[in-house]
C-alpha cells in the first residue's frame, strides 16, 4: 500500500479528531478552515461519513459482553422518507399557525416538561402524582411532565422505578430508542456510555425497541449496547438496584461498568485502565466508607491497583500500570 | 466569549438561543459546506431543540454547532453514499459473507456484525498503545487531555497516536472502497 499524504486530507483528519470534544471557539475555527477552500469541506465530509459508519460498528465495543442469550433486533432505523415527512409536516404546521398559535393548541399546551437531576454521589427520591416512586442514583437526569406523570424519559444515569400500576394508563420509561412499559413492577434502569441496562425486581416490564417486544419478569436483566446488541441475563431480584442499600452487586460485570457505577454512586471519579476494562468481576462492594478509604477497599476487592489521577482514581493492573 | 455565554444563560431555552444566534449559525452552516439546505437544516435544528423542553446543555452554542454539524452529516450520508459504501464494504469482505439471505434486513445485520469484527481487528492491528488510546477517545469519548494523564504522555503524543489510528481506519478503508 502506498502512503500518499494529502495535506487537505491530513488537516481534515485533525479536525475530525478535535471536533469530538470541541467548544464553541473550535467550531468557529473549523468553519474558518472549511470556508477557505471548497475542497476542504469535501475532504472533511467524506471522512466524517466514513467515521460515522465506523462509529456505528464501534459502538458495540465496550467489552465485558458475556456469552449470553442474544436478542436479535431488526436493524431498522426510521426511514429517511418517514422522518423527512414528519419534519415537513411539522414545518407546515408551524408556518400555518405560527409558533405562538401552536403553543396554544390544547394538546401542546398540556405538556409541562421539567427535569430532575442529581450530581455524582448524590441520590434523590421523588413521588409522582400517581403514587409512583422514583429513586435517582447519582449523575442522573430524568425528564418528566407535570401534565403526564405516566411518562418519564431517562437522559442518563440510573433510577429505580416503583410503579403505581394502572392497566388503563400504563407507566412508561423512554430510554433512547427503547421504551419500557410497566406491567405492575419495580425495576431499575441504567443509561450511560456503555448502553442501556434494565433489571426487574418485582412484577414485569415490557421492553420495546425497533419492533422487538419482550416481557421481562422479576430477576430478568436486559442490556443493550449502543449499537443495539441486546443480551438477557438472570440476576437475584433482591440485588436489583442494590445501590439504594449502598451496595453494588455483580456477577461477571466488566470493570469498566463497575467503575462507571462507582463514579455515579459515590461522586468519586473512578476510571479503569484500558488493559483491564473488560476484565470480569463477581462480588459485592459496600459503599459506606467515603473517598480514599472506599477506593482502597475497592481496589483490594477487585484485585487491582488504585492510582490517584487528577480529579479521581484510575484502576490499573497489579503489579505495574499499563503503558 | 464569557459575555456571550452569560447572555445565553439568561434566555434559558435552547430554542430561543438558536433564534438569537440565527445569523451566526446560518453563516456557520454555509462555511462548513451547506448550500441551499442551510435554512432547512436550521429549521430542522429548531424543531429538534424545541422538542427538548427546558433542556439546557452546559455549552449551548457548542451544542448547537454540533447539532447543525450532525444534521448536515446526516444529509450528506443520506445522499445515497452510505448505501453505496455499504455495498462496497460487503464486496470487499465478500469471502466472509457467504451466508447472506435474500432478506435485506438480514443482510444489513450480517454486514453490521462483519463490519464490527473487521473494525475490531483493524483496531487491534494498530498495536499498543495506539489501539487503547483510540478506544478511549472514540468509544469512551474521553478528552485528549484526560487520555494524556491516563497514559502519562504529552498531548501532542496523544494526538499523534489518534492521527495514526484514524488514518489507518478511515483513509485505508477509503482505499478499499475504490478497489
Amino acid at each position: 500500500m502506498t502512503e500518499t499524504v494529502d495535506p487537505i486530507e491530513e488537516a481534515a483528519l485533525g479536525w475530525l479528531i478535535r471536533l469530538k470534544t470541541a467548544e464553541a471557539a473550535d467550531w468557529d475555527a473549523f468553519a474558518a478552515w472549511t470556508a477557505g477552500d471548497p475542497a476542504r469541506a469535501e475532504a472533511y465530509w467524506r471522512l466524517a461519513a466514513a467515521n460515522a459508519e465506523l462509529g456505528e460498528a464501534l459502538a458495540a465495543m465496550p467489552a465485558g459482553q458475556r456469552e449470553a442469550e442474544v436478542v436479535a433486533f431488526p436493524v431498522r432505523r426510521r426511514s429517511v422518507a418517514t422522518s423527512r415527512w414528519w419534519m415537513l409536516a411539522a414545518s407546515i404546521l408551524i408556518v400555518a399557525l405560527g409558533y405562538g398559535a401552536m403553543t396554544r393548541l390544547p394538546w401542546l399546551r398540556a405538556a409541562q416538561p421539567y427535569a430532575i437531576e442529581t450530581a455524582a454521589g448524590q441520590t434523590r427520591d421523588l413521588t409522582l402524582g400517581d403514587g409512583t416512586r422514583i429513586a435517582l442514583n447519582g449523575s442522573t437526569r430524568l425528564l418528566l411532565d407535570h401534565a403526564d406523570p405516566r411518562h418519564v424519559r431517562i437522559e442518563r444515569g440510573e433510577a429505580l422505578f416503583s410503579v403505581a400500576h394502572d392497566a388503563r394508563h400504563p407507566f412508561a420509561v423512554q430510554a433512547g430508542e427503547a421504551r419500557l412499559q410497566d406491567l405492575g413492577t419495580r425495576f431499575d434502569v441504567v443509561r450511560d456510555g456503555t448502553g442501556l441496562r434494565v433489571a426487574v425486581a418485582e412484577g414485569a416490564v415490557r421492553f420495546e425497541q425497533a419492533g422487538t417486544v419482550r416481557d421481562l419478569h422479576a430477576g430478568d436483566a436486559l442490556s443493550v449496547t449502543p449499537d443495539q446488541q441486546a443480551m438477557m441475563a438472570r440476576v437475584e431480584p433482591g440485588d436489583v438496584a442494590s445501590w439504594t442499600q449502598r451496595r453494588l452487586v455483580y456477577d461477571g460485570a466488566a470493570l469498566a461498568r463497575v467503575a462507571a457505577d462507582l463514579s455515579r454512586s459515590t461522586g468519586v471519579t473512578v476510571t479503569v485502565a484500558p488493559a483491564i476494562a473488560a476484565r470480569p468481576f463477581s462480588g459485592s462492594i459496600r459503599l459506606n466508607a467515603d473517598g480514599d478509604d472506599m477506593i482502597a477497599r475497592v481496589a483490594e476487592i477487585l484485585d487491582v491497583r488504585a492510582i490517584r489521577r487528577s480529579g479521581g482514581w484510575m484502576l490499573a493492573d497489579v503489579p505495574s500500570p499499563t503503558r | 466569549m464569557m459575555g456571550v455565554n452569560e447572555d445565553i444563560r439568561e434566555t434559558e431555552a435552547l430554542g430561543a438561543i438558536l433564534l438569537a444566534h440565527r445569523p451566526r449559525l446560518l453563516a456557520f452552516l454555509q462555511a462548513i459546506g451547506a448550500r441551499d439546505e442551510a435554512e432547512d437544516l436550521l429549521q430542522e435544528a429548531w424543531i429538534k431543540v424545541s422538542a427538548l423542553g427546558d433542556f439546557l446543555p452546559d455549552e449551548p452554542l457548542s451544542y448547537l454547532f454540533r447539532l447543525l454539524h450532525n444534521l448536515l452529516l446526516d444529509r450528506r450520508r443520506g445522499d445515497g453514499r452510505a448505501v453505496r459504501r455499504e455495498a462496497q464494504w460487503a464486496q470487499v469482505h465478500a469471502g466472509d459473507l457467504a451466508a447472506i439471505s435474500d432478506d435485506p434486513g438480514e443482510e444489513r445485520r450480517l454486514i453490521g456484525r462483519q463490519e464490527l469484527r473487521s473494525a475490531a481487528r483493524a483496531i487491534d492491528a494498530l498495536g499498543e498503545p495506539t489501539a487503547s488510546i483510540f478506544r478511549r477517545h472514540r468509544i469512551d469519548g474521553v478528552t485528549q487531555r484526560v487520555i494524556a494523564t491516563e497514559f502519562a504522555m504529552g498531548l501532542s503524543t496523544v494526538e499523534k497516536h489518534l492521527r495514526k489510528a484514524y488514518r489507518a481506519l478511515l483513509l485505508l478503508r477509503g482505499t478499499g472502497d475504490e478497489a
